[in-house]
């Protein structure tokens, strides 16, 4: 489906290096025209440094990187006229106001002043549009950052750990503009994210880095349908159970003190739980259970990474 | 290019550069008053004009060109810290414009700040001159190149500052260059003369000329100009360098 979709970002073996350091390794990253691709990795997983990439601040050490079929690197004033960006914390002149703020951006883009005002309306800052931004709060300067990415009305927005330090409040808003944007002004939107949660909602693409490398890339619909159910096994003594499994040639894996069947099959089940009793071993119960995608994360990135 | 130098100004609105500017002029025009104020009879010799009139000039040029040294490295620490603040280079950096010019509105706006605050010391100069009643035979060329010339002959300076504070992340190194461009402005005359650091003391119309004025020594005049050239040309070219290398480095 995605070979069919015309790419807006396009990636092929980008990769930085930091002396010795790896931080993004041959990534090969798909954005489809038309999708909110949320852009997901533990912290430090190589994120940040990509979106960098994308937008020219930070140059590979390898590879290529094409937005709207330009390469960023000598493309790069063509490219970025066509997006927005909000990378990693906000960026403002603390001293001066949110409508001075985006008016700078508004007068360096040749702008019309209107469009200043719009955009503060559109985040709901037209209330304090003449308030120095250094009293706004961190949810209020993330809202300005993401009204001065949208200023020039992009065909794409990138948007890093836009919900970072926000209120579960501010987190639902920032969600449900984002999730109106394709649909209302055609936008792509690249959202990068620590938290699969955050995105899962309103993504219809996801990518999943970790340690520099793309672990999974495609449509929601595909990561859901990895999440393969399994059947969970509760037993009186896990281990001594495996064994008797074992014996019967049926593989099941420790997880706690159950036992977990890497199918939800019913035959399947049957069979274990036959093997299980005429083993001796007491069977408690036995549920079919689907992982959340959150739970398909974890174990696409581990769960000793940092989340 | 405008809209770049429209913005700057913008910038400036409710930061310490508008007071520093007054600082700065305030600071030496005051000190000579002091001066002045303990040591009339010394300083002024009744019907002298002219020399009279000199003499305060080679007074407002010991301060003045320490004070510039030290104005050019505040200055370009605070409009480079304008964007560091706020985290703003890389959000300029993301916008369709070229590096360098971000970089040359940058160099501009830390000229024109300063062009402001050696126009107010010839101001004040004039000003103090009259005060002290030292009569109507005001040296117009000599004050307008003492506020010109130095001032131009700090352009290697101005560069150099800006691009330790625009390319280093830390401002250690660029506070570290404006105390030595002190002491080496207050030395100046005991220096070699290729040094970028005696341009503007070397550039003043009264330099050398301290402390017996003449006004004979007016004669002089030209000689200055040498390092106004020279300060001028090397502080093109060292931000042509600056702004090359701002746009090849990764924005944090």
């Amino acid at each position: 489906m995605i070979a069919l979709t015309e790419s807006i970002v396009e990636t092929r073996a980008l990769s930085r290096r930091y002396g010795t350091v790896t931080t993004v390794d041959g990534l090969n990253l798909r954005v489809p025209r038309g999708s909110i691709f949320g852009f997901l990795g533990p912290n430090g997983a190589g994120k940040t440094t990509t979106v960098r990439m994308l937008l020219g601040l930070v140059r590979p050490t390898a590879g290529t990187a094409r937005l709207f079929g330009l390469d960023v690197r000598t493309h790069r004033r063509a490219v970025l006229r066509r997006l927005g960006a909000l990378v990693e914390s906000p960026s403002y002149y603390p001293h001066l106001t949110g409508h001075e703020n985006l008016g700078i951006l508004a007068t360096l883009l040749g702008l019309p002043r209107r469009r200043v005002d719009d955009a503060l309306d559109g985040v709901r800052l037209g209330a304090v549009a003449h308030r120095r931004v250094g009293a706004y709060s961190l949810g209020m300067k993330q809202r300005l950052g993401i009204a001065a990415a949208m200023l020039h009305e992009p065909e794409l927005l990138i948007l890093d750990e836009p919900t970072n330090g926000l209120d579960p409040a501010g987190i639902h808003e920032i969600r449900a503009l984002l999730r109106s944007l394709p649909a209302e002004r055609g936008v792509t939107v690249l959202v990068s994210s620590h938290l699969l949660r955050e995105v899962e909602q309103i993504a219809t693409h996801v990518g999943i880095i970790h340690h520099g490398v793309l672990m999974f890339q495609g449509d929601i619909d595909a990561l859901r349908a990895q999440a393969r159910a399994r059947t969970v096994v509760a037993v009186d003594d896990a281990v001594a159970a495996q064994a008797a499994l074992s014996r019967a040639g049926i593989a099941a894996a420790l997880a706690g003190d159950d036992l977990v069947l890497p199918t939800a099959d019913r035959e399947a089940a049957a069979a274990a739980n036959r093997a299980l009793v005429l083993a001796g071993r007491s069977v408690f119960g036995l549920a079919t259970e689907r992982p959340t995608l959150e739970d398909l994360f974890l174990d696409l990135v581990g769960t000793g990474a940092s989340l | 290019m405008i809209a770049l130098l429209r913005v700057e100004a913008i910038k400036l609105r409710r930061t310490w550069v508008w007071p520093l500017v007054a600082l700065g002029p305030f600071g030496v025009v005051s000190l000579n008053a002091l001066h002045y104020l303990l040591n009339r009879a010394g300083l002024v010799t009744p019907g002298a004009g002219a020399a009279n009139w000199l003499r305060l000039l080679t007074g407002i040029n010991s301060l003045l060109v320490p004070t510039l040294a030290v104005g050019v490295a505040i200055v370009a620490a605070l409009v480079a810290g304008l964007e560091q603040r706020g985290r703003m280079w890389k959000a300029l950096r993301a916008l369709p414009l070229p590096a360098w010019q971000l970089y040359a509105a940058k160099f501009a706006c830390a000229l024109g700040v300063l062009a402001v605050a050696s126009a107010a010391c010839a101001v004040g100069t004039v000003a103090l001159g009259v005060l002290l009643g030292l009569g109507p035979a005001v040296p117009w060329t000599a004050v307008a190149w003492e506020g010109v010339r130095p001032y131009l002959a700090a352009y290697a300076l101005v560069a150099l500052q800006l691009a330790l504070s625009v390319l280093l992340r830390s401002q250690a190194v660029a506070i570290g260059a404006g105390i030595l461009a002190f002491i080496l402005s207050v030395a100046a005359t005991a220096l070699p003369r290729w040094l970028p650091w005696v341009y503007p003391a070397l550039a003043s119309p009264v330099a050398g000329i301290h402390p017996a004025p003449a006004p004979a020594a007016l004669a002089a005049l030209a000689a200055g100009w040498a390092y106004v050239a020279a300060g001028v040309a090397l502080g093109i070219a060292g931000a042509a360098v600056g702004a090359w290398a701002f746009g090849r480095q990764d924005t944090p």
